[in-house]
């Protein structure tokens, strides 16, 4: 079995150096032109806020004070994390139905005709249809929300999953199939990292919408939740505290999509960095006539 | 070529045909490969060279005739052939979410190699392909040639007993596949495998075989070459015009016209 040791001929040139250039200080963290627009729009508050009355506009300070009472106080507190855990258990849900269905719409053309029709049906549906349907169909807050939420989420997740099986190179099918494998391992090696860059996609999409979607339900016969406390201080001419809430549902939605994005970042790490295009652009010169 | 005698042919075609719709792909193909050899299958692009490849691999079956590899059916017995047949595609097919080490992994996975050996066996395939070191990059990091060699090291890992090539070499510059060549020639060799190689090129045909079976459209056998050991440059020639006057047969007229002339 012995064989000669030969050295490769060739190896691949190293990655643009714009690809891999990191940026530093503050930088790193926050985008220098966001800080300016968020400076711009707090500026903009600020004078408007001076010239209308506080319900329609509350001054700053009042809605910074708004917002410390909301994160010291535990029923404010209660109150988001319901929030939030409702959007979570929804979308789990929806993206554990939705991904089976996705997977199986892929694996077995009969279950993609069968299922596909439907989908595509449920995905035209109003998301107030079904709110409004879940308040006639369940008497349980909980129920009208979890349903409201798996039955608006649950297509993307399916047609994202189902897209993604069906952008699997044949190829690399093949390639696997030579070696006779079992069934679990062609999922486990070929379909399920083949589909988990769908899969964040996904999940990035349908949080926006969750969130928008369990406010919404929520203003209907809930009594805990930031939903609720929206009602209540709409009810109350509260703008301060309705500006309040949408902030920290705000930020949130931007903790949350974060760490989708690190979770992304660390299983897709095999993905080459992407190169700024204008960086590697070559320098064009105009002729001069 | 380690032949034995009463032992059965690792690849028999016997008067196969191959229908699709609108067209015949191979038209009574009958041949034979031995334990040990490595041939070429070699013909202009359309005459069969991938559905032959396709039916040895079992991923198709014959409108009509036998196909029979180590004496079973590759396509009514597809599970039979795990570990015994690897295969070295044009481009190598490596799965990008694994680092080197772990598509080599992956092959003996598929073929169900018990885990325990997985590691020794793909460092081991590796460091012989010249990629120590590489384990742990991604496939994009690697130029094409060394991602072809991960390829080979999947293939040879498994340790199968028929090794096929799908024109495995063609998509490489010619200094990257003249070496690689000779490196996969060397390793079926010493290694006692048994393999076939897909080619359109009469060059790689000529340096990588004991056999050359030439096939014209529509996929049939119009010569079966026994290569001599150690050709001379007169006698490659000679081979070279031979074949590609079975290949393209209205060329090989034309030169003979010349030749006469």
């Amino acid at each position: 079995m012995a064989t000669p040791t030969v050295s490769p001929t060739t190896s691949a040139p190293p990655p643009p150096e714009a690809a891999t250039t990191k940026r530093k200080g503050i930088r790193r963290f926050v985008d220098p032109s966001l800080l300016v627009m968020i400076l711009v729009l707090l500026g903009v508050w600020a004078l408007v806020s001076r010239f209308t009355p506080a319900y329609a506009v509350p001054p700053i300070p009042s809605v910074a004070k708004e917002l410390g009472t909301m994160v010291t106080d535990p029923e404010s507190i209660a109150s988001l994390f319901t929030t939030l855990a409702r959007v979570l258990v929804g979308l789990v849900s929806a993206f554990f139905v939705g991904g089976v269905i996705g997977v199986s719409m892929g694996m077995n053309a009969a279950a993609s005709r069968l299922l596909l029709p439907p989908i595509r049906f449920v995905q035209g549906i109003p998301s107030l249809s079904w709110v409004i349907i879940a308040v006639i169909w369940f008497a349980d807050v909980e129920i009208r929300v979890w349903f409201v939420m798996v039955l608006v989420t649950l297509p993307g997740f399916a047609l994202q999953v189902y897209d993604s099986y069906r952008a699997i190179p044949s190829d690399l099918r093949d390639m696997a199939r030579s070696f006779r494998p079992a069934r679990w391992s062609l999922f486990r090696e070929i379909t399920l990292p083949a589909i988990t860059p769908g899969i964040f996609t996904a999940w990035k999409v349908n949080l926006g919408l969750g969130i928008r979607m369990v406010l919404i339900a929520e203003l209907v016969g809930a009594t805990v939740g930031v939903g609720a406390q929206l009602l209540t201080a709409q009810q109350l001419f509260d703008m301060a505290s309705v500006i309040s809430w949408t902030l920290l549902l705000a930020v949130c939605m931007l903790v949350l999509q974060a760490v989708i994005e690190l979770i992304e970042s660390r299983v897709l790490r095999y993905r080459p960095p992407v190169t700024d295009q204008r960086q590697a652009r070559p320098a064009t010169t105009t002729p001069k006539v | 070529m380690t032949t034995q005698i009463d032992e059965p042919p690792v690849i028999r075609f016997t008067h196969v045909n191959k229908d699709f719709p609108g067209h015949r792909a191979l038209d009574d193909l009958t041949f034979e490969i031995s334990r040990g050899e490595l041939v070429a299958i070699v013909g202009v692009t359309g005459c069969g060279k991938s559905t032959t490849f396709g039916l040895t691999l079992g991923l198709t079956e014959p409108t009509s005739g036998e196909v029979r590899v180590s004496g079973h059916d590759p396509y009514t017995e597809f599970a039979w052939f795990r570990r015994r047949m690897a295969v070295v595609f044009q481009d190598p097919r490596l799965l990008p979410w694994r680092t080197v080490l772990h598509n080599v992994y992956a092959g003996m996975k598929f073929a169900g190699v018990p885990k325990e050996q997985w590691d020794s066996r793909a460092r081991d395939w590796l460091t012989r392909l010249g990629l120590g070191g590489k384990e742990d990059v991604y496939p994009h990091t690697l130029s094409g040639g060394q991602r072809q060699r991960v390829s080979i090291a999947r293939a040879f890992a498994v340790d199968p007993d028929l090794i096929l090539c799908d024109e495995s070499f063609s998509a490489l510059d010619e200094v990257t596949s003249v070496a690689l060549r000779r490196e996969f020639v060397d390793l079926v060799r010493d290694n006692n495998k048994t393999g076939v190689v897909i080619t359109h090129s009469i060059s790689e045909a000529l340096t990588i075989g004991d056999r050359i079976l030439v096939l014209r459209p529509p996929g049939h056998l119009c010569d079966d070459i026994k290569l001599p050991v150690d050709p001379g440059p007169a006698e490659l020639e000679e081979l070279r015009a031979r074949v590609l006057s079975q290949m393209t047969p209205q060329v090989g007229a034309a030169d003979s016209a010349r030749g006469e002339a």
